[in-house]
């Protein structure tokens, strides 16, 4: 065989070399036959070279194709050794049941277990479509289909309607759980009825005076498709066990007319999304008499005997008025933002004494609020402004009697209670319609400050020995707007009177003769707090520190407090038991009434622990890093913070600049300074000893109600230099986080709300 | 192994490897002790939210074993009755099935898809009209497909 030339001889040292990186081309004759004779071998190695390559590609291909044959054969019998195979169906079927979803009802997709299982082979399909327990619940949903041709809206109902009823069929003779979201047109603009003085309405015809049924585009087809529906959950009522709806309200009217309470014997739990079009908007008035409108109470599976959970969202009438079984219930969710669907104080008393057995309790209460409060307080501000209950209510009225005497209710099971208030402006009667409208999308209306008295009254008289989770807000009812902007602060948190009771009780408890601890009945026992109300630091304060077991916090500052620091007035009015906050205090600032302050930081900071990682931490933070938020004095310093058990706390709509000039100033910075500091007391470094009275912070989030334009700017510039005690730099800030979530292992969330981006893309504008 | 009941003489094991023996009783070792799921905790299967396929890190662990080894564990457990590792087992195979595709799982267990053609005919690619058309030339041969055609492919 022929040596291979080498490669210097195949591919000797180019003359040309010095001209490749340029476009220089060879156009003398001699250069050219040079240029030819120099590439005259290795054009011929290349020949060889690609020969061999498609030869050797050839035998790789033989070798793939006849390994891939003997492992065909090898895999086809080790397969009929597979323990897969060997599974019996009753395991399949238990793996079956876990690829279901775990937090909601499996859907109509082949994508997902069940109907995924019945296509993977004839084995499983078979074990499927026999294993009813993964055929009892669904999920169904039926879009908007009023856009849609005649036939496209018959033939999507008839096949959901075909689908839904085989899927159940299969479940045997198991409890059923069914959600039903039908999409249907809510805009409020396209639901006034025909005559209205805003005009329009039914756009699709049909729908006339029923435009509170399904908007404008439903046909009376489009009803009937609804009602058809509605019997196929109707045909599998005695199985129901659980039921989420979100319908329009003609398919409860089916059901209303379909269903006894008896007809619904297993039915435990109910979840309902109203929709009372119409009475989005609160002051309309009805369009048909009051006797053809459709209520809940009409809906008689609400008093089912089984009944134990009810959540009804964005109701328009008093649950109260509902009759609900209260007595079985453990679970009730009844929270609307519509003030009519809120429930009076004495109708809120009145559940509570009923529904003894709760466990979890959501509620949203109206509060009769003046619109002159100023006024209002001058002359008796102090009285309570009770609505009275219906006069024929002899049952409410009898226990309104024992409440004035004393009666405290009890709620010996309940662990979670959630109140919303509402405030409703006394003076019912609306405002001219083009206002209510232009209220919609620019609320204005005002509405005066919450009185204490009233926010008091139902936490005065209840006791939940076992509450651990409370929230409560004070918000307004939507189609009234904004809220007043007034300065006014309650000096204590409404459920002040509750949380004594609760823990003179565990006093109590603890000096007990047996001492025999552990009775269930821990007063301090409450482990998670979510307020939104206007209280002042101190009254927050006050409250946290009876609550030492309380291991979550969230505390959003009130939208009042908010609007008033943004425009930077002063005044303050201490009216009734309200009082203005002071935040600062220093010299030349302005009163502004606000919860989250870094008077209530520095209260939740464990100074001690403050100091020790300070001093031990390493970090090489300099002088000009160090944030000084307040003066403490030695005995501050080594005392346990409020509440000592805290694992995550979460601060949002924090005003971190007051004046709302947008500056980064002196308020603004020391908020954030003490947030930080915060953080850093009560997330130790990872190396440090655990202490066993604090417990170590695991999670916190802050929100800020506006972006401030020096701050961004302190990023170019070295903001380190020169930085005062209160001022903390964003290079600073940027440190301490990192060294918050790396080296004290705190998840940490910091949000400042984006600026407003101005759409100036030089594609705007094309189709 | 109820119906054994107490006795010296030795129990008959004829469907466990001692390989997969040996990983049953590291199991039941490190759960010495716990309590036993309540008896009519599968009865309540019903139960939305009662399914869960969340597994301790130690049971993760333990279970981070070869497919074969897998389906031995489960088939163990079951016939020993452990429930809590039977249910160990069925959540990991489970957890693998979730977001596959039929092809993907019969791959994954290898599974021959033994549907005629004629049952696995993809009809919902097509539009409403073809539908029709094909529904009725298939008639009711297109039964999987068929009794799925409400449903998304999604």
């Amino acid at each position: 065989m022929e040596s291979m030339p080498s490669q210097e001889e195949l591919l000797p040292e180019s003359p040309f070399a010095h001209v490749f990186p340029s476009n220089y081309a060879a156009t003398t004759s001699a250069e050219r036959a040079q240029i030819l004779a120099l590439i005259e071998k290795p054009v011929a190695r290349l020949k060889e070279l690609n020969s061999e390559i498609s030869r050797l590609k050839k035998v790789i291909e033989n070798l793939a194709k006849e390994r891939t044959t003997v492992h065909r054969y090898i895999r086809s019998h080790k397969a009929l050794l597979s323990s897969m195979r060997r599974l019996p169906a009753e395991v399949l079927t238990e793996i079956f049941l876990h690829c279901l979803p775990a937090d909601r009802n499996p859907v109509r997709s082949t994508r997902e277990a069940p109907l995924l299982l019945t296509g993977v082979c004839r084995r499983w399909r078979e074990v499927a479509l026999h294993s009813p327990s993964l055929w009892n619940s669904i999920h169904i949903f039926i879009p908007e289909v009023s856009n849609l041709p005649k036939e496209e809206r018959k033939r999507i109902f008839e096949m959901r309607a075909f689908g839904w009823e085989t899927w159940l069929k299969r479940s045997g003779a198991l409890p059923v759980s069914i959600s039903l979201h039908v999409n249907f047109d809510d805009n409020p603009m396209s639901l006034v009825v025909p005559g209205h003085p805003l005009g329009g309405g039914g756009g699709g015809g049909g729908g006339g005076a029923l435009g509170l049924i399904g908007g404008p585009g439903n046909t009376t087809a489009d009803l009937e498709y609804h009602a058809d529906f509605a019997k196929v959950l109707v045909a599998f009522c005695r199985r129901l066990k659980n039921l989420t709806l979100h319908v329009p309200t003609v398919m409860l009217q089916s059901l209303a007319a379909a269903l006894n309470t008896e007809d619904v014997p297993v039915l435990e739990r109910i979840k309902l999304t109203y929709r009372a079009p119409l009475e989005i908007l609160n002051f309309m008035p009805p369009p048909t008499p009051a006797s053809d409108r459709f209520s809940l109470s009409q809906l008689k599976l609400l008093r089912a005997s089984s009944l134990r959970s009810v959540s009804i969202t964005a109701h328009t009438e008093s649950p109260y008025s509902m009759q609900l079984q209260w007595s079985n219930l453990t679970e009730v969710d009844l929270q609307s933002r519509f003030y009519r669907g809120s429930l009076k104080l004495t109708e809120c008393i009145g559940i509570l004494d009923k529904a003894c057995k709760l466990q979890r309790c959501a509620l949203t209460v109206g509060i009769s609020s003046p619109l002159d409060f100023a006024s209002s307080s001058s002359e008796g501000g102090t009285t309570l402004s009770l609505q009275p209950p219906d006069p024929n209510d002899i049952w409410l009225r009898r226990l309104l009697l024992d409440i004035s005497a004393g009666k405290i209710i009890h709620l010996p099971d309940l662990v979670s209670l959630s109140i919303n208030y509402i405030l409703i402006p006394t003076q019912l009667a609306p405002p001219p319609l083009p206002q209510q409208l232009m209220n919609l999308f620019h609320p204005a209306e005002p509405l005066a400050a919450p009185r204490a008295e009233d926010l008091n009254y139902l936490f005065d008289h209840i006791l939940a020995p076992r509450l651990k989770s409370l929230k409560c807000s004070v918000g307004t009812s939507s189609i009234y707007g904004s809220l007043h902007a007034g300065s006014i602060r309650l000096a204590k948190v409404p459920f002040w009177g509750f949380l004594e009771r609760r823990a003179a009780a565990a006093v109590e408890e603890m000096m007990g003769a047996d001492g025999n601890s552990g009775s269930g009945c821990s007063s301090f026992g409450l482990e998670k707090l979510d307020v939104c109300m206007p209280v002042t630091d101190e009254g927050l304060k006050e409250a946290l520190s009876i609550m030492p077991g309380l291991r979550n916090l969230t505390v959003q500052e009130w939208p009042i407090g908010i609007r008033r620091a943004e425009e930077g007035a002063g005044q303050a009015a201490g009216v009734g038991n309200a009082t203005p906050a002071e935040e600062g205090g220093g010299e030349g600032r302005a009163h502004v009434p606000l919860t989250i302050s870094k008077n209530l930081m520095s209260a939740l900071t464990w100074e001690k622990a403050g100091v020790e990682s300070s001093s031990s931490s390493g970090e090489t933070l300099t002088r000009g890093d160090e944030v000084q938020i307040m003066d403490s004095d030695l005995d501050a310093a080594i005392s346990l913070p409020l509440c000592p058990k805290l694992e995550t706390a979460k601060f949002t709509n924090c005003v971190s600049a007051s004046g709302g000039s947008h500056n980064w100033n002196r308020n603004g910075s020391a908020l954030e300074a003490a947030f930080i500091r915060f953080a850093e007391s009560r997330a130790p470094l990872k190396s440090a000893a655990p202490s066993l009275a604090v417990t170590r912070l695991k999670s916190l989030s802050v929100t800020f109600t506006h972006f401030s334009s020096s701050f961004s700017s302190s990023r170019s510039s070295s903001a380190d230099d020169g930085e005062s005690d209160d001022l903390i730099s964003y290079s600073t800030l940027r440190k301490r986080f990192s060294t918050l979530q790396n080296d004290r292992g705190l998840k940490l969330s910091w949000v400042y709300p984006g600026k407003q981006k101005v759409n100036d893309s030089p594609w705007a504008g094309l189709s | 192994m109820k119906n054994v009941g107490e006795s010296d003489q030795p129990i008959p094991l004829p469907n466990v490897s001692s390989s997969v023996l040996k990983k049953v009783l590291e199991y039941c070792e490190h759960h010495r002790g716990e309590p036993l799921p309540a008896p009519d905790a599968d009865t309540s299967q019903d139960d939305t939210r009662k399914r869960t396929t969340d597994i301790s890190e130690w049971d993760q662990k333990f279970i981070t074993v070869d497919q074969e080894m897998l389906f031995e564990i489960i088939l163990a457990a079951n016939y020993l009755d452990i429930k809590s590792l039977l249910d160990v087992g069925c959540k990991t195979v489970a957890n693998m099935i979730k977001g596959k595709t039929p092809e993907e799982i019969r791959k994954l267990f290898n599974i021959v898809n033994d549907f005629t053609p004629e049952e696995e005919v993809r009809l919902l690619a097509l539009p409403h009209s073809y539908h029709q058309l094909i529904l009725s030339f298939w008639h009711h041969q297109a039964q999987i497909k068929k009794e799925n055609e409400w449903a998304e492919d999604r």
